[in-house]
């Protein structure tokens, strides 16, 4: 299953060889166990809980890179990472325990990182370049906060049976494993990614844009974490310090305050000539009530060997019948004490109660206390004494003995020899050390562990008072300070306990961390969006550029055939103007080459009529006129033509024009006719224009004409002229048979005649010569209707521009 | 107001290349009552012979009129024009240009190279005839012929 899933998503390298296999999972399980440690730099103290744990992106990136064959580099790593932390070889139970421990741990994380990869090979369709909003947000969330749930619930279940971790801290424990779990997937997955993922343009551009910004991110909230636990480490040392001190000092003041118990005990001895029992518990009641560190105040007399019968003796007296001075044997047994030139027997004990055992016990028989007894008479000053086992009670407790010598009253000491010779005894105090310590500590420094040594002692019996709290152990961070007991140097060692540094745990270091991580963390995420929507926009600018210019490229082919069509077109227009100047060409020559023939046919039948008019018949003479008249017709003809040609073709001539002059040309054509038919012409004030005078006589000699023509009754022609902005408009208009407005349009084509040719003679030109002489001074003409009899025609003339 | 010394018979060239023409003006010149002696060529290059006295023309007479057609084959009116008005031993023969064509640009150039008149031959007979009449009084009665 792995190997086929394997096979089909391997991204990078197809699988490799055995060899290459194995490298492999040893470098992974490598990084896995030496980032592991690392981590463990940023774990705060006590314990391992690290708000970053790499590896588990480190495995995760590693099985969707080179796939899921690499397995067992996550699984071995893990495995020598939980060894590391906590493998115990004491015993071989311990061994296997541990061992099972490791690899139920590795186990976990090998499975998560499968069960990642597997979430998002399942719900992501690429990998690379992971551009799209919503499979970084995947990637992100099944890499991190939803695999990682397996690794945290399988370690903190194991370590819970194993019983590492107790019930009340399960769900401390899974927490922060899970968070480290998911911060070390949420940021180094994604790093690992980019960076092995550099074959694609994408990836390679966020080496700059993620990379970079989440590692330098990454160290600085590491470093912040690092300085602001320093802070606290030195921090919770001043506040141990300060602990230490204060209670050395506390010490201190106790024993110094036990010690002077004991020396009023001296002096009250000393004031006194005689101090009976009696006087004795009546003087050491109020003290002893007092002071629970003192275990008993005792009086031990001198009792030279020849005084020992009359002591005992007067002792059994006083109501003590089985009264002996007595020593212990090496089985710490009770014996009687043996024969020795001075006894130091305890006299007087209070309280009585539970020392009983001490009563009688001479004190020059141990060691520890005859030395401090001639230590004190040397010196002559209150000693104490090294390490002693309570005997007074069932339970066996640390205590030292301070003793104080008394002299006979009023004799000098000043040398050994007299202070041997005036000594009366010692008045004694037991001090149960740890009572005393247990007072000193109250409640404040539960959570420190204390050593007491004795400067003065060697070996085993250096150590007075030894206490650590229960479910803690003392750490090795440790303060001393000097506590001078009467005659001996004490040191006060003081260690916090993982108790006390839990307590004072500053979270601020954590939180530093953890919030530091996490704002890590979300700012990958959002570069990754953010750059892979910049990516998409990109691919989508350059694919519009890349359509925009292939449209550009179309348009540029549609112009260039436009261009095409256009320079055909105007190559046909060139044809065409060439076609139509040949044509004018044709016309003009056509027609001045057919005036003379026609001329000449006209002419000789005029000369045979003239010449044979009496002898021909009259058919021959009217076949003869027939000749005449259609020749004539073709006459007519082949001069309008020869006009309209001229109209078509000629130069036109750019002049001032006085269209008056030229009506008054027209009508001076005309004058026979216009006297034959009386037509009357009514004309207004024709304006003055730019062109050509021919053309414009021609114009108005055609339209005159035409209106005289086409008359039914006496004609009348009407001329205006109105301008209309840069236009004159000229009306001729007659009350002639006018025209039927469907043939508006054609009267100007040539050769078009309304009407047979016996009813009107015309060429058919006459208009068309009329439309070429107005078009070719940019004007227009039509036929208006305005309602009236007859036929309005209508021209535009451009007006001369007045400021020329 | 007959010329008292030259009563010779005035001579008369017409180039013309179309038969018909030239029977229209021989007809016409009949019809007007010119007395003259009327020589025909055909083209321009026999005009010049004509006139040179070359060729078949080595007994011509010198024309005391010379009209002119301007569109003729191989040798048309212009270069006749230009060619006798610009020898100084033809040079004063007058030249009458005959012609259908009213062509301003043909009439300028024409009396650039001298010629005397130019005529547009008129559509109708009887204004041929009349045309003719005038021509002949003007050049042989009105005005001298030089010799």
């Amino acid at each position: 299953m792995i190997n086929e899933l394997y096979e089909n998503h391997s991204i990078l390298s197809p699988p490799g060889t055995l060899m290459g296999w194995v490298t492999k999972v040893i470098l992974l399980a490598g990084v896995n166990y030496a980032v592991g440690r690392l981590s463990l730099l940023l774990a705060v103290p006590p314990g391992f809980a690290t708000a970053v744990f790499p590896p588990s992106g480190i495995a995760l990136a590693a099985l969707l890179l080179f796939g899921y064959r690499l397995w067992p580099g996550i699984f071995i790593g893990s495995c020598l990472f939980s060894a590391h932390q906590a493998f115990d070889t004491s015993t071989t139970e311990a061994t296997i325990q541990t061992s099972v421990i490791a690899l139920s741990i590795a186990m976990g994380s090998t499975f998560q990182a499968i069960a990642g990869a597997y979430l998002i090979r399942r719900f992501i369709a690429a990998l690379t370049p992971l551009d799209e909003e919503r499979d970084v947000v995947l990637f992100l969330l099944l890499g991190g906060p939803v695999s990682c749930i397996i690794a945290s619930t399988c370690g903190v279940t194991t370590l819970h049976i194993a019983g590492a971790i107790p019930r009340d801290g399960i769900a401390f424990n899974w927490f922060t494993w899970w968070v480290g779990d998911t911060i070390g997937v949420l940021i180094f997955a994604p790093l690992l990614m980019i960076v092995f993922g550099q074959t694609h343009p994408v990836m390679r551009r966020r080496m700059r844009s993620v990379v970079m910004p989440l590692c330098f991110t990454f160290i600085v909230v590491v470093t912040v974490f690092i300085y602001t636990r320093e802070r606290e480490r030195e921090k919770d040392s001043f506040e141990i310090d300060r602990q230490a001190t204060l209670l050395a000092r506390t010490l201190q003041r106790n024993f110094d305050l036990y010690t002077e118990v004991l020396m009023s005990l001296v002096n009250f001895y000393e004031s006194s000539v005689e101090v009976d029992r009696e006087e004795f518990r009546t003087f050491t009641a109020r003290s002893l009530s007092r002071h629970k560190g003192i275990k008993a105040l005792e009086w031990i007399p001198r009792v030279r060997d020849e005084d020992r019968a009359e002591f005992v003796q007067r002792t059994r007296a006083e109501g003590f019948a089985t009264f002996r001075l007595t020593e212990r044997d090496a089985q710490g047994k009770l014996i009687l004490a043996m024969q020795r030139p001075a006894y130091y027997p305890v006299y007087f004990v209070e309280p009585y109660i539970g020392n009983e055992a001490a009563f009688g016990f001479d004190l020059g028989s141990n060691r520890t206390r005859s030395d401090a007894i001639h230590r004190a008479i040397g010196t002559g000053q209150p000693i104490t004494t090294g390490r002693i086992n309570l005997v007074q009670e069932a339970t066996e407790h640390s205590g030292v003995l301070v003793m104080t010598p008394v002299y006979n009253k009023n004799v000098r000491l000043d040398t050994l020899a007299m202070r041997q010779e005036h000594l009366t005894g010692f008045v004694l105090g037991v001090f149960q050390i740890d009572r005393i310590v247990n007072e000193a500590i109250g409640r404040s420094s539960k959570n420190m562990s204390f050593a007491i040594f004795d400067e003065s002692a060697k070996g085993d019996d250096r150590l007075l008072f030894n206490h650590t709290p229960e479910n803690s152990e003392p750490t090795e961070m440790a303060l001393s300070a000097s506590i001078e007991m009467p005659g001996r140097r004490w040191t006060l060692q003081i260690s916090p306990t993982t108790r006390f540094l839990i307590a004072q745990r500053g979270w601020q270091a954590s939180i530093v961390l953890a919030a530091g991580l996490a704002f890590t963390a979300l700012l990958g995420g959002f570069l990754l969006v953010l750059t892979g929507r910049t990516a998409q926009i990109e691919s989508l600018v350059s694919q519009r550029t890349a359509e925009l210019s292939a449209a550009v490229d179309e348009l540029g082919d549609e112009v260039l055939i436009r261009q095409k069509i256009q320079d055909d077109l105007e190559n046909r227009n060139t044809d065409l103007i060439r076609a139509n100047k040949e044509l004018d060409e044709f016309t003009y020559v056509a027609s001045h080459d057919l005036q003379e023939p026609l001329r000449n046919m006209i002419s000789f039948c005029t000369l045979l009529a003239e010449d044979a008019g009496e002898k021909l018949s009259d058919d021959v003479a009217e076949d003869l006129k027939h000749i005449q008249s259609s020749s004539k017709r073709m006459q007519n003809l082949v001069k309008d033509l020869l006009i309209l040609s001229r109209a078509r073709r000629k130069e036109l001539r750019r002049e001032r024009v006085e269209l008056d002059r030229c009506l008054d040309n027209a009508i001076d054509a005309l004058k026979l006719r216009i006297a034959e038919t009386h037509t009357r012409i009514d004309r207004q004030p024709l304006p003055v224009i730019t062109g050509d005078p021919t053309l414009m006589t021609q114009l108005f000699q055609n339209l005159v004409s035409n209106a005289i023509k086409f008359a039914d009754e006496t004609p009348i022609i009407t001329i205006t002229a109105e301008k209309n902005g840069e236009h004159w408009t000229i009306g001729v208009s007659d009350n002639g048979i006018g025209i039927d407005r469907e043939y508006a349009e054609h009267v100007f084509a040539p050769f078009k005649r309304l009407h047979g040719i016996t009813e009107y003679e015309g060429t058919g030109i006459g208009l068309t010569i009329c439309q070429k002489a107005v078009e070719r001074h940019g004007g227009r003409i039509w036929v208006e209707f305005d309602g009236a009899k007859g036929t309005h025609f209508r021209f535009t003339l451009p007006a001369e521009n007045e400021q020329e | 107001m007959t010329p008292i010394e030259n009563d010779k018979t005035p001579v008369v060239l017409l180039a013309e290349d179309i038969p018909a023409e030239q029977q229209l003006v021989r007809r016409a010149i009949e019809k007007a009552g010119l007395n003259c002696e009327l020589h025909i060529v055909n083209h321009g290059e026999e005009a010049i012979e004509f006139l040179y006295r070359r060729g078949e023309f080595t007994d011509a007479p010198r024309p005391d009129l010379f009209l002119l057609d301007l569109n003729m084959p191989r040798m048309d009116g212009r270069q006749v024009l230009e060619q006798v008005k610009s020898d100084p031993s033809t040079s004063s023969i007058p030249i009458v240009i005959l012609t259908t064509a009213q062509h301003d640009e043909d009439i300028a150039r024409c009396y650039a190279l001298g010629c005397n008149s130019y005529v547009v031959k008129p559509m109708d007979l009887h204004d041929f005839i009349h045309l003719l009449s005038v021509i002949g009084d003007y050049w042989f009665n009105i005005v001298m012929r030089s010799c």
